[in-house]
C-alpha cells in the first residue's frame, strides 16, 4: 500500500504516525511545502514577541521522517491531484503515485479586498516564516496596525505591543473575538487591550493603504487615516485547496468528508483546517480550523487509511485565549439567535472579574463563554459535546463551587 | 501496575489528601518546611462538594488515550508507561490552557509550581506521585486517607471486588450489598442527604 500525505502540519504528521503505528511496512510519502521540521503553529506569535526562539517550536525533530520510514518531499508543492491515474503532480514536475491519499494542506490567510499596491510592510501571520518576517520588520517599526480582532489578530497585537510598538487593532464587527465572544466578553477583552495600551477600533473597515515603498497609512471607511510603518492582516483563514479540482473532489467551503474523513473520492481523505466536517452540536458541516481537531482528525484519517475503520465523532467549535491576565474560553453555539427554544443564562461577577454566558436548549447545554477562572472549562465543554441532560441546569451552572462532583449521580 | 482507586461513598471531605499532596510536591517534603516555601506548594487533588455536600476527591484519571495530551500544543504532556501516569513537562508548557478545554474532569490548575521553573506559570496536575513511587512509597493522598476513600491497588483486584459486590447485590439484595461496601458511612451520608433535602424544601 502506498500512502501519500500532502502537508506536514499537525494533521499530516498525526496521520503519518498513526499509519506507521498500525502498518510497519507500507510506504508513506509526505509532500511538504514548509521546509522547517514540523512545528507548533500556535506558538508563532511568541516568536514575534521574542519570548521563544524558533527551535522551541519544533514538535518533531529533523530525524522524524527517517525514524518513521517516511519518504519526505520537503519544499515541494502539490500542483494537481489526478484522481483517475492516482498520482499527485508536483510543481517540480515530479509525479507521486498513491493508493491512499490524505489532503492535509491546512489553510491560508484570507486576503483583504483592498489593493495593497505592492506596498512593503504588510504581513500575514500564519507560518514560521511570516513570524520571522514580522520580527525583522518590528525591529525598525514604531507603529503597527493589526487588521482583524480575532484570535490571531489579538495575539499579533499583543506580541507587537510587548516589543514596544504602538499598536492599533481594526475590527470590522462591533466587538473583538467575534467567533468566540459575545458583546460583553468582547468588551472585557477590549478593555484589557486598552489597559495594555492597544488602540481598538471596532465597527471599522479598511478602505485602502497609502504610502510607498513602505506602508505609511491605513485608511478606514470613515476616512480616518492611521499612520503606521507595518500592518498585520489577520482576517481569518480559508482552506488551501488550490490544487484540487472541484469537479473531481467535492468542495464546499472546505473539502467535504464523510464520518470516516473520506472525500467524495474513494481512497482520498482530508483532515485538519482544509476539511469541512460535521459539527456535533449544530449538526451542520462546517470549517473549524483548530489545532486539537487537526490532531484528532489526523489520527482518525490515519486509522482509516491503514484499514482500521474508525468514525470521527465530529467537531465542536471552541477555543481559549490568555490575553495579558484575562482568560477567555468558549465553545459550542454562543449566539442562539434563530435557534428555537434556546435560553441564555449570563452574569458578570465584577469582584472576581469573571463573566459567564451559558446557552441552553431544553435541559442541555449547547454553548458557553467563560471569562477568567476557566479551570472547569473542560467539564463544561464536555457537557456540551456529549449533550448530557442537566436537570436544574441554571442552578447547577450558577453554583460558584461548580465542579465535576456536582455531576455525579445523587447518592442513596 | 497499581493505580489509585477513588471510593466516593467513603469520602468525608476532610481534605487531608490535599495537604498531603501539597507537601509531597514541596521542596522540603515536610508540612512545616512546605509552609515556608515560595511559591507555596499547592495540591494536585481537589476535594469538591457534591450535590448532597458529600466530598469527592477529584484527581487526574491518567486517561488512555488522554484528551489533554492530544490537545497540548507544544507537546508538553506525555505518558510515563512505567507507572501509567500522564505527566506535564513544565519546561515545555506554554500555559496556553488548551488542556483546560480538554480535561472533562477539570483537574488541571495553572500556577507557578514549586517543582517547576522559577517564576513561570505552568499547567499543574496529579503526577501519580512519580517521585514517591520511585522510592517504593504509595501516592501521598492514599497514604494519608483515613477512611480508605482512596486506595492504591492493582486494577484487576479492585475490579474483582466491585464485580463480587454486584454479584452479591443480585443474590442477596441491594440494601445489604451497599451496607457491605461502606457500612460506617451509611448514617453520615443519609444525614447529609436529609439535611440538604430539608434545606431545599425550606427554600
Amino acid at each position: 500500500m502506498r500512502h501519500v500525505i500532502i502537508g506536514n502540519g499537525i494533521a499530516g504528521i498525526s496521520a503519518a504516525e498513526t499509519i506507521r503505528g498500525l502498518d510497519p511496512t507500507s510506504s508513506i510519502t509526505i509532500i511538504a511545502r514548509e521546509t522547517f521540521p514540523p512545528y507548533c503553529r500556535p506558538m508563532i506569535s511568541m516568536l514575534v514577541e521574542g519570548s521563544i526562539n524558533e527551535n522551541d517550536m519544533i514538535l518533531r525533530s529533523q530525524q522524524f521522517y527517517e525514524r518513521f520510514h517516511i519518504d519526505s518531499r520537503i519544499g515541494q508543492i502539490a500542483q494537481e491531484i489526478d484522481v483517475q491515474e492516482q498520482v499527485v503532480r508536483l510543481i517540480s514536475g515530479e509525479e507521486v503515485p498513491f493508493d491512499r491519499l490524505l489532503i492535509a494542506t491546512g489553510a491560508e490567510p484570507i486576503r483583504l479586498n483592498v489593493d495593497v499596491a505592492n506596498l512593503e510592510g504588510i504581513f500575514f501571520l500564519r507560518t514560521r516564516e511570516d513570524a520571522l518576517n514580522i520580527s525583522v520588520a518590528a525591529q525598525e517599526a514604531k507603529r503597527a496596525v493589526v487588521i482583524g480582532g480575532g484570535l490571531v489578530g489579538l495575539k499579533a497585537a499583543h506580541a507587537l505591543k510587548k516589543r514596544g510598538l504602538k499598536v492599533s487593532i481594526v475590527e470590522k464587527l462591533p466587538h473583538l473575538l467575534p467567533l468566540l465572544a459575545d458583546e460583553k466578553a468582547g468588551e472585557l477583552v477590549e478593555r484589557q487591550a486598552q489597559a495594555m495600551g492597544i488602540e481598538v477600533l471596532t465597527s471599522s473597515t479598511v478602505k485602502a493603504f497609502d504610502g510607498g515603498p513602505g506602508v505609511e497609512y491605513v485608511v478606514l471607511d470613515s476616512g480616518a487615516r492611521i499612520e503606521c510603518d507595518m500592518v498585520v492582516v489577520a482576517v481569518g483563514v480559508k482552506p488551501n485547496v488550490s490544487f484540487t479540482d472541484p469537479d473531481q473532489i467535492s468542495i464546499k467551503r472546505g473539502i467535504v468528508v464523510n464520518e470516516f474523513l473520506e472525500t467524495s473520492v474513494d481512497g482520498i481523505y482530508a483532515a485538519g483546517d482544509v476539511a469541512q466536517v460535521v459539527d456535533v452540536v449544530g449538526g451542520q458541516h462546517r470549517l473549524v480550523p483548530i489545532w486539537t481537531e487537526a490532531v484528532a482528525q489526523g489520527r482518525v484519517a490515519g486509522m482509516n487509511m491503514a484499514g482500521r475503520k474508525k468514525a470521527y465523532e465530529g467537531v465542536m467549535a471552541r477555543n481559549v485565549i490568555r490575553f495579558e491576565g484575562l482568560d477567555l474560553l468558549s465553545g459550542g453555539i454562543i449566539d442562539p439567535s434563530g435557534m428555537k427554544d434556546a435560553r441564555v443564562v449570563q452574569w458578570e461577577d465584577a469582584r472576581n472579574s469573571t463573566y459567564r454566558r451559558y446557552v441552553l436548549r431544553d435541559d442541555r447545554l449547547v454553548g458557553a463563554i467563560m471569562v477568567n477562572n476557566i479551570e472547569q472549562g473542560g467539564v463544561v465543554l464536555s457537557l456540551i459535546k456529549k449533550g448530557t441532560p442537566l436537570p436544574n441546569a441554571e442552578k447547577l451552572l450558577q453554583d460558584p463551587s461548580f465542579n465535576f462532583s456536582k455531576l455525579l449521580p445523587k447518592m442513596g | 501496575m497499581k493505580e489509585v482507586v477513588v471510593h466516593p461513598e467513603r469520602c468525608v471531605g476532610c481534605m487531608q489528601c490535599m495537604v498531603a499532596c501539597a507537601v509531597a510536591h514541596s521542596k522540603s517534603k515536610t508540612l512545616f518546611g512546605a509552609l515556608q516555601e515560595a511559591p507555596l506548594p499547592r495540591p494536585r487533588i481537589h476535594v469538591g462538594v457534591g450535590l448532597y455536600r458529600e466530598g469527592f476527591p477529584n484527581r487526574c484519571r491518567h486517561c488512555d488515550p488522554a484528551p489533554c495530551m492530544m490537545a497540548c500544543l507544544p507537546g508538553a504532556i506525555y505518558r510515563n508507561e512505567e507507572i501509567g501516569a500522564v505527566l506535564i513537562n513544565p519546561d515545555r508548557c506554554i500555559n496556553c490552557a488548551s488542556c483546560a478545554m480538554a480535561c472533562p474532569f477539570g483537574v488541571i490548575r495553572y500556577h507557578e509550581d514549586s517543582l517547576g521553573p522559577e517564576g513561570k506559570v505552568v499547567a499543574v496536575k496529579c503526577d501519580n506521585c512519580v517521585e514517591r513511587q520511585a522510592q517504593g512509597l504509595e501516592p501521598a493522598c492514599v497514604e494519608v486517607c483515613m477512611t480508605n476513600a482512596l486506595t492504591f491497588e492493582e486494577q484487576d483486584v479492585s475490579l474483582k471486588r466491585k464485580t463480587d459486590e454486584v454479584a452479591r447485590r443480585i443474590s442477596v439484595g441491594a440494601e445489604e450489598s451497599r451496607a457491605e461496601s461502606a457500612p460506617e458511612f451509611l448514617l453520615l451520608n443519609a444525614l447529609k442527604k436529609a439535611e440538604t433535602e430539608m434545606a431545599e424544601f425550606a427554600m
